[in-house]
């Protein structure tokens, strides 16, 4: 059991090493920070000293070294373009994609979920088929366009909602939360949608899914034999167990939606991670994105590492192995 | 469409309410957030343009773009060499310190000393002195005929508050103490800054003890950055900001259609070309033998094959002007006598590159920025076209922008798109030292491989040393004239800048898109 462990960890190790490592590659490609920091009029010589300061004339392996040293102890450098630790700087970013991204889990899961229940029970009804149209959409429409639409439609035809923005923040420490103020909850509604639509679409078709297979399995039978009634065979019984898939399947999903909100933040000006990234690759911030990408596969890989536990409680016979 | 009336009266009257309340808020977006809140973090033209609300230099532009006193009320040359300024003398930053003769001096050695990027802007001074409180002499480490323009760019700094927070080095980036000028500024420009969170909104607030005499009417100044073209332009539709510059040029007139909006349009400095190897001795991938882009008919006949009236119609909407020189009509020492372009002649182009020995064209890669200029991507891809007319074939390369301003200058690139506007000095001295000086140490960076003449480099070094505007002029139309005949760049056009805003909003657009928020009003 703890060399399962042990040898899991070991690859999560090297996940990082190996993103660590292509990001260092990737920046060779993506231009020089030098000339947004020092500007179009900086010369020759001005250039090729700031490039010594950074350190960027070093070979890229010696430049990859450097940091995996100062990384080690949790220290990614200063970020370019904000000149501030880049460590603060993500950490003072997490906050609004990570309420961000929960605001929409749980909408997606306090929608999907009944809406995929509704259409597992009555597979043919009028209203289960507009349901998995609907959701055909919601799976197809790129996120972007959705979101343009909304604000079209809610900022500059009705003016309700802002358009930008998070409205006002209440700091809790190093924690920021738009939820305790009205603007700050109004601001969330547009892009919570923009990120839910897909995950409701998902969401509803997996539980549709499974719970038609499990509502064909023997024990739903024995229980209507037992003459239970349908509220208890549908919800207590034939739910529960076809939620287990979709926990894990929302869980992962966490993950990639703090990864990847980048086009949602982009497209509602949402101060979060992904807005940051995007910034840095535009300035070629080379300390804020090897760092963002080191995090986030540190994210996937932990959260790979918990699902892998969870299986190995679950199922005994992983453990024999 | 009924049951959208009443909500919209409805918020128009809130609007109305909230507007009334707030007095005299200009709520401005932008499509990025400014670095930091230090003057000297960046030659960051972007920053500069908002920072000058805040910092003055000794000198600075009015509306017109004129050199006029600021925080010194008058100078005089002492020598060639040596310049005297008397400060002003009833100057406060905006936390009350008084300025004095120290803080130029402090100012010029943050800014100026080796390793921080103004370095280059401050090289021709040798020395700076302190005669008494209020005066401060320049020692030049030669004739230098840009001092002026090259002050209004730099700002100063109050010694005291900057030593107090730790922050005497504008360029470091192995501590923490870069960190502190993203949320403080303490200048003495017209608006103090109140608040400030980075990359999401900078409050700004007049100031009430400003030396000079108040000529707008703004309270408070919001400033969001807002990266997506259409969300900011959703925002100023939607009344939830009353400014954005440089409109996105496929939304004009939507914003223009729209009742209470308006774009104000202005000449921009900065003018469109297209820069070519001129050095090599041969083209790879070309397909012919040598380097065609050496002969001055295969330039002018690529130059006859630009439509550039036909970009200005259908891609700029109408929203810029063909040139036939380096130099926007609003720079100064602008030539008239040398403003009629290259015609469009493509019978003309074809019938001269086969003259030149390429009767059946040759292949070229066009590398171009997306996102630099305005529609750039889209002028790159006529020019395919057009050239394609004359039998050039182009192999048409994007790049993203701060790839591109890397490789540019690097000499990686045979045939490229580039637009300079002379910026922060705003003369002609630093569009030529920049592109048009062959390569070499601090000059023509970006120029690399391109346009080489002894003459015409001679020329450069004495127009930056020569004070005598004539003579000054003589030597610019020179150089100018030269460049033309020569065909040294494909020019283009010069850019319009189009800002939108409500109508409650009177703005000025001045060429070097500048924001300068004295003279604005709002009613």
């Amino acid at each position: 059991m703890i060399a399962i462990v042990l040898r899991r960890l070991g690859s999560v190790l090297l996940v990082m090493l190996v993103v660590a490592a292509l990001s260092f590659l990737i920046f060779n490609f993506l231009g020089d920070p030098v000339n947004n920091i020092l500007g179009v009029n900086a010369t020759l010589e001005e250039r090729e000293a700031l490039r010594r300061a950074l350190g960027l004339d070093q070979p890229t392996w010696v430049q990859f070294w450097h940091f995996l040293e100062r990384a080690v102890v949790g220290d990614f450098g200063i970020s370019y373009r904000n000149r501030q630790p880049v460590m603060d700087l993500i950490l003072s970013r997490m906050p609004a994609t990570v309420e961000l991204v929960l605001c929409a889990t749980v909408l997606a899961l306090a929608v999907g979920v009944p809406m995929g229940v509704y259409c597992a029970l009555r597979p043919r009804g009028v209203l289960s088929r507009v349901l998995q149209m609907v959701s055909l959409i919601g799976i197809s429409i790129p996120q972007f366009l959705l979101g343009m639409l909304l604000i079209l439609v809610f900022s500059v035809e009705l003016r309700w909602l802002s358009a930008f923005g998070r409205g006002e923040v209440v700091e809790i420490g190093w924690w920021s939360t738009g939820l305790l103020t009205d603007s700050g909850r109004k601001a969330l509604i547009m892009p919570v949608l923009t990120l839910a639509v897909f995950q409701i679409s998902m969401i509803m078709r997996l539980v549709q899914g499974e719970m038609q297979e499990v509502l064909r399995a023997d024990f739903i039978k024995f229980a209507r034999a037992r003459g239970l009634p349908d509220r208890a065979v549908n919800l207590r019984h034939a739910l529960r167990n076809s939620l287990l898939p979709v926990v894990t399947v929302v869980g992962l999903q966490i993950g990639a939606l703090i990864a990847f909100a980048i086009v949602c933040e982009a497209v509602f000006q949402w101060p979060g991670l992904g807005l940051l990234i995007l910034q840095a690759i535009e300035y070629a911030d080379f300390p804020v994105m090897a760092a963002y990408l080191a995090l986030v596969g540190f994210g996937f890989a932990m959260i790979n590492l918990t699902v892998d536990m969870i299986y190995l409680f679950i199922d005994p016979r992983m453990r024999r192995k | 469409m009924r049951l959208h009336v009443k909500p919209l009266i409805l918020a128009a009257g809130l609007a109305a309410f909230a507007a009334a309340a707030d007095a005299n808020t200009l709520r401005f977006a932008e499509g990025q957030d400014i670095n930091s809140m230090d003057p000297h973090a960046a030659r960051d033209d972007f920053a500069l343009s908002l920072l000058c609300n805040v910092y003055e230099g000794l000198v600075r532009w009015n509306a017109d773009l004129e050199i006029e006193p600021a925080l010194a009320e008058s100078w005089e040359a002492i020598s060639d060499t040596e310049w005297r300024f008397h400060l002003r003398k009833d100057v406060t930053f905006h936390n009350g310190n008084p300025f004095t003769a120290d803080d130029v001096i402090f100012s010029y050695h943050r800014a100026g000393d080796a390793g921080s990027p103004f370095a280059g802007l401050l090289e021709p001074i040798a020395e700076v002195v302190k005669v008494d409180d209020h005066t401060v002499d320049f020692k030049l480490k030669r004739k230098y005929a840009l001092v002026l323009n090259d002050f209004a760019g730099w700002y100063i700094m109050d010694k005291e508050f900057q030593e107090e927070i730790g922050s005497t080095t504008p360029l470091d980036l192995s501590s923490n103490a870069g960190g502190a000028m993203q949320t403080m500024a303490n200048g003495t420009g017209p608006f103090k800054l109140v608040e400030r969170q980075p990359d999401v909104k900078t409050v700004l607030a007049a100031n009430a003890d400003w030396w000079d005499e108040k000529k707008h009417n703004l309270d408070e100044i919001v400033y969001t950055p807002i990266s997506n073209n259409a969300t900011r332009v959703a925002a100023l539709l939607s009344g939830e900001v009353d400014f954005i510059r440089n409109a996105p040029p496929q939304d004009i007139d939507r914003i223009e259609a729209t009742p209470g909006m308006k774009v104000m349009r202005g000449p921009h400095l900065r003018t469109i070309f297209f820069g070519m190897d001129q050095q090599s001795d041969s083209l790879p991938g070309s397909g012919v033998e040598g380097n065609p882009l050496k002969d001055v008919r295969v330039r002018k006949a690529i130059a006859m094959a630009m439509d550039v009236e036909g970009i200005k119609r259908s891609i700029m909407r109408g929203n810029s002007s063909p040139v036939a020189t380096q130099l926007a009509p609003q720079m100064p020492f602008y030539d008239p006598a040398l403003e009629e372009p290259i015609p469009f002649d493509p019978e003309g182009a074809k019938a001269l590159l086969a003259e030149a020995g390429y009767p059946d064209g040759f292949t070229l890669t066009l590398d171009c920025p997306a996102g630099s200029f305005i529609n750039d991507e889209q002028i790159c891809q006529a020019a395919v076209g057009m050239l394609a007319r004359i039998g050039i074939t182009v192999q048409l390369s994007m790049h993203p922008p701060v790839q591109y301003d890397t490789e540019l200058p690097a000499g990686q690139y045979s045939f490229y798109m580039l637009g300079w506007a002379g910026l922060p000095t705003i003369d002609p001295y630093n569009v030529f030292n920049a592109t048009v000086h062959t390569p070499s140490g601090e000059l023509g960076a970006w120029n690399p491989k391109g346009y080489s003449n002894a003459r015409v480099d001679e020329l450069i070094i004495q127009i930056g040393e020569e004070y005598d505007p004539a003579k000054r002029q003589e030597m610019i139309s020179e150089v100018l004239k030269t460049q033309r005949d020569e065909v040294g760049k494909i020019m283009l056009h010069q850019q319009f800048l189009t800002w939108g805003m409500t109508d409650k909003v009177t703005a000025i657009v001045p060429g070097d898109e500048y924001t300068r928020f004295w003279y604005y009003t709002m009613n």
